[in-house]
């Protein structure tokens, strides 16, 4: 057997296993495990981004791999977790589709990415590696827009979102090597101080709905 | 450039310092700064022609923006001088969080007009989401925490998409000129337009109509546009109905500026047509049927942003001047329509049409106002909105598209009886409520309004039109 595994493939490795825990995410029928699959799916991020410096030569992405990593892997989950410790509720997920359905759907998002990328990106993309990590960030947006409407769930709604912004992360690191340094100090800025008003409009939520169950929130209609 | 932002962060940072009855009088004051900025700007844009820089830019197209968001921001300020007297039950650190996020609001606003780089355009219509979603959970009830959350999902959903798009865009340049800020550079990117790769350019143009379409509130993404407007307060709902919408509009025009110059032509036309079309036609199954003003009105929104996206879409050039023409119009016309509507509001407390009747025994001067705003808002002449709306039918069936056309025409006929139905009905007969007292301040900024529509109505200045025409032929038509 042959362990000598190049960069590229690892880069691939980590960037197909924060795809693997964007999928897990959809698995998950506790609110504390899907925070944890989302620092772990941010961390393995933070790490692809870390080991494509040393792939591209491209300094700024060392900087944007911890900014992942302190805002993503540590900030927020940390803000997450103490909201989820004030609430007290039954913790279980609510899901307007079942488990199995979510799985099977994850597949085919997974499917439909690679397919569509392999198409339309064969002309213009000079590697293969960042063609397939582009297919990847393309499933793991996906996958964060099914979460998002797939859950009732306000807090699994967020992870949905966050998870998205990760895809459009990876996606930015594997075709452009990193947004320019200003813009994307902006957008991580605005993920995090979004984030933190989310939480605060949850607990607005728990307050006057006394529950998180997003499909109450149904007052206003013609 | 800076002052534009200055004056907002002055206004954050002196918030805490005064009593909430000199900080109003100071915030109006630091906005009419502003508006006398963007008057220096004008005529420097006149004598100096366009300036193309690495973080800021003005130009013809951003100009109109600058004067919209501040002649709105410093009216809606002079606004709220007077209604947040009425909102009696609100206190002190209320009405300072109201001015904190207003100020972040505008200041999002600023940066989003001013800058020529793509990716910090991104970064401030994010900024402008989350700035806004406290203004809508304002009054802390069920609707509106509903409404706050249906808004900040949507609309962060919709803008992530829309960075995918900017960083397609961006993909396609630094193949030909190297990475680097310069490569989303609005103008760097126009200069070299013709070698993108054409198939990014297009999956890149669906990303961003979807992402920025959402926030602008074209039809099948319109979710949280009536919610959003008719929850929050009144001042927010105008500035957002007629300042927010329009910024993302902007957007979406320099993009599609870059797709025009790659020479993508039918394919951006046509989607930006139907969608148009749809919107308008969606507003006008939904006006007549709202039973709140304040919805009513979210709705017809939407029907502006609609004729918006179908004017461009006809893709000749009066239809693309009319476009313009009607960003101005509607942004005027809808504030008008909105501080009356808050008047009605803050003085009754109801936003429920049928509740409300005999306005010009309650609040005559007022109704005075929103009577003429009916025709003005439905595109009746000798309003602006008129001259814009006439302009776009006109090119429309100038260019061959028949039936779309009368489809428009049916539904502004639509939604002119839904609006004369719902509003008339709220007018006039016998009085619901006893007379009430107007506030000075909220009379003076729909006086103005009104004043400003009529008299663009009947002459157009010409420095306006040559504004608007270079403006056209900076975007470049060209089927």
């Amino acid at each position: 057997m042959n362990l000598n595994i190049s960069l590229s493939e690892f880069v691939e490795f980590m960037a197909a296993l924060s795809l693997f825990f964007a999928i897990l995410q959809t698995a998950s029928h506790r609110l504390d495990f899907a925070i944890k699959t989302y620092t772990f799916q941010s961390l393995a991020l933070s790490i692809t981004m870390f080991l494509s410096v040393f792939y591209y030569f491209d300094y700024e992405l060392i900087l944007s791999a911890v900014l992942t990593l302190l805002i993503k892997a540590i900030l927020i989950p940390n803000v997450m977790k103490k909201i989820t410790e004030k609430i007290v509720e039954d913790e279980s997920v609510k899901p307007f589709i079942n488990f199995t359905y979510s799985i099977l759907i994850c597949v085919f998002i997974v499917i439909f990415s690679f397919y569509a990328m392999s198409n339309t990106f064969y002309s213009v993309s000079s590697s293969s590696m960042m063609q397939k990590i582009l297919a990847i960030a393309v499933a793991i947006i996906f996958v964060g827009i099914f979460l998002m409407f797939a859950r009732k769930k306000a807090l699994i709604q967020v992870i949905g979102f966050l998870t998205l912004e990760n895809g459009i992360i990876l996606g930015a690191t594997s075709t452009v090597k990193g947004l320019p340094l200003i813009v994307e100090v902006g957008v991580f800025f605005d993920v995090f101080v979004g984030a933190i008003m989310a939480g605060i409009l949850i607990f607005h939520i728990k307050d006057t709905f006394d529950s998180l169950d997003t499909s109450k929130l149904s007052d206003l209609k013609e | 450039m800076i002052t534009l932002l200055l004056t907002e962060l002055i206004g954050i940072v002196i918030l805490p310092f005064l009593a909430f009855n000199k900080n109003r009088y100071v915030q109006a004051f630091l906005q009419f700064i502003n508006f006398a900025t963007f008057l220096y700007f004008f005529k420097s844009l006149k004598t100096n022609g366009p300036y193309y820089g690495t973080y800021f830019m003005l130009d013809s197209v951003n100009l109109i923006l600058i004067g919209i968001v501040s002649t709105i921001g410093f009216l809606t300020y002079l606004y709220s001088i007077g209604y947040l007297e009425k909102e009696k039950q609100l206190k002190e650190a209320k009405l300072k969080e109201f001015y904190f996020w207003t100020n972040a609001f505008m200041f999002s606003m600023f940066l989003l007009v001013i800058t020529s780089n793509l990716g910090i355009m991104w970064v401030a219509i994010e900024a402008t989401t989350l700035s806004t979603t406290f203004l809508i959970s304002f009054y802390k009830n069920k609707t509106a925490v509903e409404a706050a959350w249906k808004y900040i999902m949507l609309c962060s959903l919709g803008i992530a998409l829309a960075l995918f798009g900017i960083i397609l865009i961006y993909f396609g340049v630094i193949n030909i000129t190297g990475a680097g800020l310069g490569s989303l550079n609005w103008e760097n990117i126009i200069q070299v337009a013709t070698k993108i790769n054409k198939e990014l350019l297009k999956i890149s143009f669906i990303f961003v109509l979807v992402g920025f379409g959402t926030k602008m509130g074209l039809a099948p993404l319109h979710f949280w546009l009536p919610d959003a407007h008719s929850e929050a307060p009144t001042p927010i709902s105008a500035l957002m109905s007629s300042v927010l919408l329009s910024c993302s509009f902007y957007v979406i025009i320099r993009i599609f500026s870059i797709d025009i110059h790659a020479g993508l032509g039918n394919y951006i036309y046509h989607t930006l047509l139907y969608m148009g079309l749809f919107s308008i036609m969606l507003a006008a199954i939904f006006i007549p049927r709202s039973k709140d003003y304040k919805r009513l009105l979210a709705y017809s929104t939407m029907e502006h942003m609609g004729i918006l996206a179908f004017s461009v879409g006809i893709g000749s050039f009066e239809s693309f001047f009319a476009s313009l023409l009607g960003l101005i119009a509607h942004a005027l016309t809808k504030t008008l329509m909105f501080m009356g509507s808050g008047s009605i509001l803050v003085n009754l407390h109801t936003k429920s049409i049928k509740d409300i009747k005999g306005l010009f025994a309650i609040l005559p001067i007022t109704a005075f106002f929103v009577a003429l705003g009916v025709f003005a808002i439905t595109g009746a002449p000798p309003f602006l909105l008129f001259v814009s709306e006439f302009l776009t039918l006109l090119s429309a069936f100038k260019e061959g598209f028949m039936w779309q056309g009368m489809l428009v025409l049916l539904g502004f006929s639509l939604i002119f009886f839904g609006f004369v139905e719902s509003f008339f009905g709220m007018l006039t007969k016998e009085p619901t409520f006893s007379e009430k007292k107007e506030h000075i301040f909220m009379l003076i900024p729909m006086g103005i309004l009104l004043v400003t529509i009529i008299g663009f109505g009947l002459f157009l200045p010409n420095d306006i039109k040559t504004l608007i025409d270079s403006a056209v032929n900076t975007i470049g038509v060209k089927r």
